[in-house]
């Protein structure tokens, strides 16, 4: 595999203005930031790329930003196009990209200075002012995560990779961020197992062992939306359920799971705290 | 005697200069334009420089933003970390070079060092287009020659058998003619489109003609290519094309380039004349 072609083409899809690999396990990580002039259809696309480079499953995480509709804040998209829960409100973000000699250094990056102002250069395409997200998570002000009672996971995003016939569930807690995959042939099932595989990366324990016992459309409304009941086996305890809507029965069944788990266990974190 | 490539950037005297910031100058510029001659990638070239300055001012971290025709803005990190919620803010950073903790402008020469960057990132978009039909982002004729002759000399010397796959547009030039070049272009684009995901990991596609692609196939039956050509035609729901094709095997068949080539194109030529029939 030679990591410089893959790059090159993947930086040259219209609108990626990032790409980076790591490898994770017996898979290769690709990060790709792209911008509002990027294609909808960009991480299938960049996934199609990897694969042609890269005889090891790809995972593509895509961010996808969009500049603001009115405010100064920004919007960042999945690749599935839905929306992460609003950022708590940061403190007054400092003005501006970094351009250090005419403004100062934005305070999630503080150290960063840049040798060469340039003036040439015109605006930046993108809205100048700083993400919230990245704001937020460098900003000593930052309110702490949510707690695990208040509303927890959130999905952030759902793939489905073609070539490696997988299902990538992408979930967070407001702080942190975790990933599950599991296979597309099992069908939304898949999406069960690989929302469940995605909560296991949070540092929660759930008190009893669950697995995906069935996964059900329920109907499709006339906006395009599906609807999807879940089931979860617990050992030993009767089964329960979840019923959740979204963007087509993956992302519904996703959902759901969630649905399932947030109405019926009790989960604490590792160190003991609830 | 600052542009002269040199292997060991330590053998060179800058004593001649008047000042420690142009001796470091000096020094780190000869070092890329040592690291551009060495004929590295420009994308590896970039992640070298930034590992030199790294190491030169021993600094912690250095990015560097560019905007290249072809590129648009681009951002590369030092040591191609993974970007982290802490430092998205680089994304929309102006072009420029950036460094923790921060360098004093006079010790580092970053007008060189973006410029040497530019250069070295056009050459990868002109090789890149070089081998690539714009067109379709498939490899071009020159590549696949290249490829066609790499693969029947690893079979001569491995006993790797391949099969040579010509594909051609049925009624190509009506729908030109009938649908206009536009209709025809995006026809081909399709085509391109539907070969890159219908083809595995290791298969070789190339648009060899105006609407004649080429595909090598690494241990391929000839008796699946029927199947492999059904999927290809049905590939791009946007763009229903019919396709006859013309297969050779190597080495069973032919372990010569010119000699598969020509068994192929025959066998695509018949097709194409039971199809006018």
């Amino acid at each position: 595999m030679n990591l410089d072609d893959l790059e090159l083409e993947l930086r040259k899809l219209p609108g990626i203005r990032w790409a980076a690999f790591s490898d994770v396990g017996d898979r290769l990580l690709v990060q790709l930031h792209a911008m509002q002039s990027a294609r909808s259809d960009v991480a299938l696309e960049a996934s199609r790329i990897a694969a042609r480079h890269c005889e090891l499953p790809i995972s593509v995480d895509l961010v996808r930003w969009l500049p603001p509709p009115k405010s100064t804040e920004h919007t960042m998209l999945r690749s599935n196009g839905s929306a992460p829960p609003p950022p708590p409100p940061a403190p007054p973000a400092p003005p501006a990209s970094i351009e250090p000699s005419a403004r100062p250094a934005p305070q999630s990056f503080p150290s960063y200075t840049s040798l060469r102002p340039s003036s040439s250069s015109g605006p930046s395409s993108w809205s100048p002012s700083l993400a919230p997200v990245a704001v937020a998570a460098g900003h000593p002000a930052a309110p702490p995560p949510p707690a695990w009672h208040e509303p927890r996971l959130e999905i952030l995003g759902l793939l489905t990779l073609v070539d490696t016939d997988e299902i990538e569930v992408h979930l967070t807690d407001g702080a942190a961020r975790t990933i599950g995959r599991a296979s597309r042939r099992h069908g939304l099932l898949g999406a069960v197992e690989a929302t469940l595989d995605a909560v296991r990366g949070f540092p929660i324990t759930i008190e009893l062992p669950v697995a995906p016992a069935w996964a059900q459309p329920i109907q499709s409304t006339s906006g395009g939306r599906s609807v999807v009941a879940v089931a979860l086996a617990r050992l030993g305890r009767e089964e329960c359920y979840g019923l959740a809507s979204g963007n087509g029965e993956v992302e519904a069944a996703a959902g759901a799971t969630l649905d399932a788990l947030h109405r019926n266990l009790r989960p604490a974190r590792r160190d003991g705290s609830v | 005697m600052l542009f002269t490539a040199s292997e060991d950037v330590n053998d060179i005297d800058f004593t001649g200069l008047d000042s420690d910031d142009a001796r470091s100058h000096a020094h780190l510029t000869n070092a890329l334009v040592s690291d551009l001659s060495c004929g590295v990638s420009g994308i590896a070239f970039v992640y070298r420089s930034l590992d030199r300055i790294l190491h030169y001012y021993d600094l912690r971290d250095a990015v560097i933003v560019i905007d290249e025709a072809g590129l648009g803005r681009q951002v590369f990190r030092a040591g191609r970390e993974i970007l982290t919620d802490d430092n998205l803010a680089l994304l929309d950073a102006t072009p420029g070079v950036y460094t923790d903790p921060p360098l004093e402008p006079d010790r580092i020469d970053d007008g060189a060092l973006m410029s040497l960057c530019l250069v070295a990132l056009q050459v990868d978009l002109l090789q890149y287009d070089a081998w690539h039909d714009s067109l379709t982002g498939l490899y071009d004729r020159r590549s696949f020659d290249r490829l066609l002759e790499l693969a029947v000399a690893r079979s001569g010397r491995y006993g790797w058998r391949f099969a040579l796959v010509i594909l051609d547009v049925d009624r190509f030039k009506a729908l030109n003619d009938m649908e206009g070049h536009a209709a025809g272009d995006a026809a081909l684009r399709g085509l391109g489109e539907g070969l890159r995901r219908v083809l595995r990991f290791g298969d070789d596609a190339a648009r060899i003609g105006g609407d004649e692609f080429a595909l090598i196939l690494p241990e391929t039956d000839p008796g699946d290519v029927p199947e492999l050509v059904k999927r290809i035609e049905t590939a791009d729901v946007s763009t229903a094309l019919s396709l006859s094709f013309g297969c050779a095997s190597c080495p069973e068949e032919a372990d010569e380039f010119d000699t598969l080539f020509r068994m192929a194109d025959a066998r695509l030529y018949a097709a194409k004349e039971k199809i006018t029939e």
